[in-house]
């Protein structure tokens, strides 16, 4: 028996001719477009419309320009709007400015009137301790006594205060007036 | 319906008209779906997500080439993205990285290539593990190259040529096992199955 020498077939052109050959059972067709289906549904997410797709753009375009603009309009002075419809100018807003700082100073001085009259209310309502002033004693010590005539003469006399004794009595020592 | 006026109702979202193109294409989609795929459950799997990815990007069609070929590239990145996410994908790395500048080729007798149907041909590269069988259904059978196929798999050029080497190795094996399995008739195939 002769073989007839035939070229081998390349593994690759073997693969590929036969799965583009390959059957498909349809059986499953239905089956899957409507398991498919449901997934669609329950994602309407992702598939999406260009109309719609468009809206969605257009609205974070919206929130993104809208937020500063919002921010800088109520950062502004009330009344300032109306002004600045009228002249349409940085003029207003200097102005606004101007009469903004001029309420400041009075405002300024009424912050430190209230507070010099603060102080001094503090002030009162600190309670003193009442200082006592010492009568300054008139004794003349013992030691040092002028007799009674003598005595009474001197107090007819103004008397000097005496000093305090600051060194120690001695009975020898004698205070002349 | 023609094909401009089924695109023009998908973009739409017409249900009719998405319809009608998913059982136009479910065979040749389905066809490729199960090349890169271990079992049926998985293609069909694989088959619904690329649908999905169709219809959501039907706006990004550019009708300069053909529809079928634009749904064929994408069903073939969701089989790879779809194995990505399993994290099915085996690591198996070749143990020296040398540069295989061609790997070899496997060649088989013409008697033998009449003796598998498409069905066994299925089931043989089905047996592969996953990185052979993407590999190899994407140089042998679709016919990319080596570069599109590493940025494809996000892998290197050899390890790309080593997969595609270590795959036809296999299914040489394999098909010779077939063969000696199947009861022989003649003596033309007992000798080539020895």
């Amino acid at each position: 028996m002769h073989m007839t020498k035939q070229p081998l077939h390349n593994i690759d052109t073997l693969f590929q001719q036969k799965l583009e050959e390959l059957p498909v059972d349809l059986a499953q067709q239905q089956a899957q477009w409507q398991s498919l289906s449901k997934t669609m549904k329950a994602q309407p997410g992702q598939v999406q419309t260009p109309l719609h797709q468009l809206g969605i753009k257009w609205l974070l375009i919206t929130i993104i320009v809208s937020v500063p603009a919002a921010f800088y309009y109520f950062k502004q002075p009330p009344g300032f709007h109306t002004a600045q419809s009228a002249t349409s100018t940085n003029v207003t807003q200097s102005l606004f400015l101007l009469r903004n700082a001029a309420r400041t100073i009075p405002s300024a001085k009424e912050k430190v009137q209230p507070q010099a009259r603060v102080e001094l209310a503090d002030k009162a309502a600190i309670p003193r301790t009442p200082v006592t002033i010492l009568p300054v004693d008139n004794k003349i010590p013992e030691t040092n006594r002028l007799p009674e005539k003598i005595q009474d003469s001197a107090q007819a006399t103004p008397v000097k205060k005496e000093k305090p004794v600051t060194k120690k009595i001695d009975s020898t020592y004698i205070y002349w007036q | 319906m023609s094909e401009e006026r089924l695109i023009e109702g998908c973009i739409k979202q017409d249900k009719r008209c998405q319809e009608s193109l998913y059982k136009q294409y479910y065979a040749d989609m389905l066809r490729v779906c199960l090349r890169y795929a271990k079992s049926q459950e998985e293609a069909f799997d694989i088959l619904n997500r690329g649908f999905l990815k169709v219809f959501t990007h039907m706006t990004t069609y550019k009708q300069s080439g053909a529809l079928g070929a634009w749904m064929r590239r994408i069903m073939v990145n969701t089989a790879i993205d779809f194995y990505r996410e399993k994290s099915v994908r085996e690591k198996v790395l070749p143990l020296c990285l040398e540069v295989y500048a061609a790997p070899q080729q496997a060649y088989i007798q013409p008697e033998i290539y009449s003796k598998f149907s498409s069905k066994d041909i299925l089931l043989l590269l089905q047996s592969l593990p996953t990185n052979y069988r993407l590999v190899f259904t994407l140089h042998a059978v679709e016919g990319f190259s080596y570069k599109e196929i590493s940025g494809m798999m996000d892998i290197k050029e050899n390890t790309c040529r080593w997969y595609l080497m270590e795959a036809r190795k296999l299914l040489q094996e394999r098909m010779k096992q077939l063969l000696l399995l199947t009861p022989q008739t003649n003596a033309y195939d007992q000798a080539a199955a020895s």
